[in-house]
Formats: structure tokens, sequence, C-alpha cells
């Protein structure tokens, strides 16, 4: 199943460990990082923000109408949630929780970054679990398909805090964010090194398995090397979307293999 | 231009367990919130809300999920889907809140929350599980316009690649203390005295603020020629949807609704239409007093001479959060297949703050509708619009 649209990746910014693990702690040492989201905001969103505006940065001249945000999260609609949860429990008061929450919640993530980044196309987020960046990916080349937006900036997020950090352990991925650009390659764009690339569905879903890093955020820091490294192989994004080079052809898997991923 | 098609609902709601019971009640104008009795052991209390009734919820499932999983039964029964087009069916869910009931539970016990409780992705795995589906998966997640947004792209997926079939799923079970404490917090939840049943009324001059609702919607989406196929009739139609971003970000959003007739203008492109040819609108209309007052701005915009009749659900389903707007869409799609419209709960034409709007009060308008503008709203500054097309 392929989408109508050629893309082309611009890489953004990965911030993983080591960049991530020397994130301040302390909201205000977030250099850079506008005011608005540093009071009371839960850390996935600076940390998005970071390498989303890096990204960012190199698309002055699209207008910001044509510009849409995709993010993908595996755990951060959960550990939002559930540190105000904990906070209520622990007897911080209803006002300051919920100001927290309000402010940093993650559904409200993408609409956030988009205001602080100056887009004012589309900005949606997907919260599968093994799946959450090839649905970011689809959902920024379908916006692409259909003529929306010139440029997708699409990423993942993830901030691991308290008992949520025991879902990477011993990786040190607790916190990290890679943003790139998706954009449509123009059809004379051969010959120059680029190459050009459509997403796809190949039928295998994957699902996160117990104590692996946050795959998200692992599928897209594989495509943001990947595509310096190895850029003629088809890449994984999860949950059985994939980056198919230019005229690779598509597989489909067979569908015994499909019950069994 | 053949669009893609509904043509088949599902719903669990305050107002019914069945579609059809979900749009008889809300036909009647009547407010489906009431005092919110105690839930679990959490230490503060939600005064109001509109949970669904009577529903019991299996063990050891979230309570979102088994909500979902009744609207999808309800819709997958009444298209009479075979194994072979379930199992080529794609999914697109939407949820906000997940299991945010149980993690409470789990935490107000000190318990540690397992690790089937930390993701969003219940809906999916549990219609996996339970018809074998095997289409690609989408799960949304954009604060209250995430349901819609779902409708949306589920129609995006039908017109771009050969999917032929999509179920779009949404629930949310958010009547917690968390969630009320949030909207508490910033004064999005009324504080209004007097009985529960009479506090929500949308774009009256009484209102203060939303109330928290729970419910779950299904939506059978198909190709026409994949409905011609399988000789299942079209309830309604997506004519179009379109989606932009408030530059006000954050919990704000322009008083002169900016945002929504950007998306109304956008939605129409998409539908190959123009103002010109709405003839009925279903509003957001939280009842929050900036909510209300932007989308009655857009609607003047919009409509400058004529004034198609307009109505909004929250006044008797509550606030359900990301699922508001597909359980609100499965009630249009109930008017437009029976010529109706449905009351605002609540405001009367004495009341209503803005006499432009010319919002159905007191009884149902009988109203032979063919496009009607449905709109969603959200933090972080989302907002979405579709129009859905009458089939008769």
């Amino acid at each position: 199943m392929l989408l109508p649209v050629r893309c082309r990746i611009d890489a953004g910014r990965c911030l993983l460990p080591p960049d991530a693990a020397a994130f301040p702690t302390d909201p205000s040492e977030w250099d850079g990082v506008p005011r608005p989201i540093t009071r009371d905001s839960h850390r996935v969103l600076p940390v998005a923000y970071t390498s989303a505006a890096a990204c960012r940065a190199r698309l002055d001249g699209t207008p910001p109408d044509r510009v849409g945000i995709y993010v993908a999260s595996r755990l951060a609609g959960c550990t939002t949630l559930v540190d105000q949860v904990r906070q209520l429990v622990d007897g911080v008061g209803p006002d300051r929780c919920g100001s927290t929450m309000a402010l940093s919640w993650w559904p409200s993530l993408p609409g956030r970054l988009s205001s602080l980044l100056r887009c004012s196309g589309p900005a949606k987020a997907f919260s599968g679990r093994g799946s959450a960046y090839g649905e970011a990916m689809w959902a920024g080349a379908s916006a692409l398909a259909a003529d929306v937006i010139d440029v997708a900036l699409v990423g993942a997020v993830e901030s691991l805090t308290g008992e949520s950090a025991a879902f990477a352990p011993g990786t040190g991925k607790h916190e990290g964010a890679v943003f790139h650009a998706l954009s449509e390659a123009p059809s004379d764009d051969t010959g120059t090194g680029t190459v050009r690339w459509r997403v796809s569905w190949n039928g295998h879903h994957v699902r996160n398995e117990p104590g692996t890093p946050p795959l998200p955020l692992h599928y897209a820091q594989e495509v943001f090397t990947g595509l310096r490294h190895e850029p003629l192989r088809a890449l994984h994004l999860g949950g059985g979307y994939q980056l198919l080079p230019e005229g690779t052809p598509l597989v489909q898997h067979h569908r015994e293999e499909r019950k069994h991923p | 231009m053949s669009r893609p098609q509904i043509t088949s609902v599902g719903v669990l709601s305050p107002a019914g367990h069945t579609w059809k019971e979900h749009c008889d009640t809300l036909l009647t104008g009547k407010s489906l919130v009431e005092d919110a009795p105690a839930q679990g052991s959490f230490p503060t209390p939600v005064p109001v809300g509109a949970r669904v009734r009577a529903f019991r919820q299996p063990d050891g499932r979230p309570r979102y999920e088994a909500l979902a999983m009744d609207a999808t039964r309800e819709a997958v029964l009444s298209a009479g889907l075979t194994d072979a087009e379930l199992r080529d069916t794609a999914v697109v869910t939407a949820t906000i809140l997940g299991p945010v009931a149980e993690w409470e539970e789990f935490i107000a016990h000190e318990q540690t929350v397992p690790e089937e409780w930390w993701h969003f992705a219940h809906i999916a795995d549990a219609i996996h599980a339970e018809y074998g589906t095997d289409g690609p998966v989408l799960n949304v997640s954009v604060a209250c316009t995430s349901s819609l947004d779902a409708l949306g792209m589920a129609a995006d997926l039908l017109e771009q690649t050969e999917t032929s079939r999509v179920l779009v799923v949404s629930a949310e079970s958010c009547v917690t203390p968390s969630v009320h404490s949030a909207f508490a917090s910033i004064r999005a939840h009324t504080t209004r005295a007097g009985p529960p049943e009479s506090l929500l009324a949308p774009l009256s001059e009484e209102r203060d603020g939303m109330a928290l609702g729970e419910g779950a919607a299904a939506v059978l989406l198909e190709t026409p020629e994949a409905a011609r196929a399988a000789g299942r009739a079209a309830l309604a139609e997506i004519g179009g949807w379109a989606s932009v971003q408030s530059s006000h970000g954050g919990l704000s959003m322009s008083p002169d609704g900016a945002e929504s007739i950007h998306a109304a203008h956008a939605a129409f492109a998409a539908s190959g239409l123009s103002a010109d040819d709405i003839d009925a609108v279903d509003l957001h209309a939280t009842c929050t007093p900036l909510n209300d007052r932007a989308e009655a701005a857009a609607y003047a915009a919009l409509f400058p001479d004529r004034h198609p009749p307009a109505t909004a659900q929250k006044g008797a389903l509550g606030h359900s959060m990301g699922a508001s707007g597909l359980v609100e869409t499965v009630g249009v799609v109930g008017f437009l297949q029976r010529g109706l419209m449905a009351p605002v709960a609540n405001t009367t034409a004495t009341t209503l703050q803005y006499p432009h709007v010319n919002l159905v009060t007191d009884t149902a308008l009988g109203h032979r509708a063919t496009h009607v503008l449905k709109f969603a709203a959200g933090f972080g500054g989302g907002h979405t619009a579709i129009v859905l097309k009458a089939v008769r």
C-alpha cells in the first residue's frame, strides 16, 4: 500500500543520549527554550521543542500555514498524566497539578510546538506503541499527497520520568527527540544523489516488547542515522510502515507471517 | 465526485446504549449531566458529569476500551461485516486520556501501574483480538479534535490508497478527579450552582464552563465501490475536511473565530462546496465563555446573510474530550437520517447570547439538511471542520 507521493527527508536534529542526558533538570537552565513553555512544563515539551526548533530554522522560506507537525510518542501520553495523578495523590494541590496537566498535556503538545515554531498547518500526535512514528510519517506524507502542506516536521519524543523510566531498562534511552523535515521531492530531482522515498505499509504489525526502548524514538533514530549511512535500503518505521527508496518494489508480508510478527 | 461513505455506526453514551437510543434521547433536548457519584478511592471529588448509565465494566479491562468495544460491536453487527472483510479493514482510533481512570486507582492504592496499562493502543489491540483486523492502524491523540481528525484521516486513507474500509473508533472514560482538576484549575469547568441537568447551556448568557462526559463511538467508513459491492447502504458521506492550527497555541483562541472560519473554508474547498451550500451546523460548543463566543463569531462571518439551523450536543452529553467529535458525528448522522435537528439542552431563545445564531431550542426541528458543517477545537490550538453530506 503506497502513498502517491515521493518524499524527501532532510535530517533535522537528533537529541539523544549523550546529548539528551545533559538536558538540564532545572527549567531555569533551559537555554533557548521560550519562557511560556517552561512554567510547570513536563520535560517532554522542551525536549521536543529543542529538536524541532533546529529543524524549523531551516524552513524559513516556507509559509507558516504550509508547515505541518506530526509527532509520535509511545509513552508521553502516559507520563504526562501519570505524573500529574501521582502529584495529586501525594498532596500537591489540584490547582497546581491541573495547571501542569493543562500546560504539558501530550495531546496538546503538537499544537504548542506549532505555535512556538510559528506554524499554522495541521499539528497532530500519534500514540501507537511500536507504530507511532510510522503513523506520524504516514500522516505527514498523506498531507503532502493531499497538497495540504509543503513540509511536514515529523518526529518522535520521549521523556521517561519516575516509574516510566522502567520502560527502557539498561538502555539509557530515557529521554530524547528526533525531528526531521519531510517534503515532496520534485519530479526532476534525480541524478543528484538525493533519494526519493515513498511511505508504505507492508502489513507487518510490530508491537512493543517489554524491556525495549520506546520504539517510536528508536525508529526515528534509525531513519536519522540510516539516511546518512545506508540510503538505499528500506527503512522500517514501526507498525508495518516503512520508507521505500524509489524503485523498490513493495513486498506485502504473507498473512501467516502477519499473525505472528 | 465519489466520497467515502459512512455505512454503519455504533455508540455508547450517557444518552443511550445504542445508536437509536442515543439519537432518540438527544432529540428530546434533555441534559444527561448529573451529580457524579463517588467512583473509586481517589481523594478529590468530581462535582458533576455525564457517565454512561448501567454499564458493567468487564474485570481487568480499561473502561474506555470496554466502552469502545461495545460501540464497535454495534457498528460491526449492523454492517454484517464478514470475517474476510474484517481482515482487510484498517483501524483508526482516537483517545487522549486512555486508561486514566485506572491509573488513578492504581496510584491511589500505592500500586505500580502495570505495563499493560501504559499505552493508548488498547482499542486497536482489542479490535484486532476480537475481529482479526489486519489493516493499517493509526492511533490519533490530538486533544479534543482527535476523533474528528481520525474520521478525516480515515477518509484520506480511503481516497489516497487501495484501502477500501476503515473502522474509526474513539472512546474516553474521563469523568475522573485528575481530569476534573485540570479543567477546574484553568477555569474551564462549570462552577454554577443548581440542578446538574440545568448547568450546561451552550451559547447562553448563563454558561460558565463545561462538564465532563464519557462515551464511545464507532463508524464504518467505506469507499462507495466497496459499500456497493457489499450491498451496504450509505448513511452519510464525508464531503471533505480540514484541520488548522491557531497562532495563539496553548489554551486560547481568537475571539473572532478566525481559526474556525479558516478551517471551515478549507473544508469547503476540500468538499468542492461553499458556505452557501451548508444548510445545518453542529457546533463544538463546550459551554466555556471563550469557545462559544468564538464559534458564534465564526458562524456570523461564515453566514452573514442566511442563517442555517445550528445545534450543539455537549449541553446534553457533557464533554467527552477526544471522543466528542465522533460521538457527536454519529448523532448528526442520525439527525440527517430522520430529517430532524436536536434542540440544544438548557439554552432558550431568551437566554441565547448570540441571537444571530439560528440555534435550535426547546424542541426538535424538522429540517431535511443536505450538507452539515461540524466543528471541533482543542487545547493546543487545533481546529477541525468536516462537511457531512446526507444520503437519502
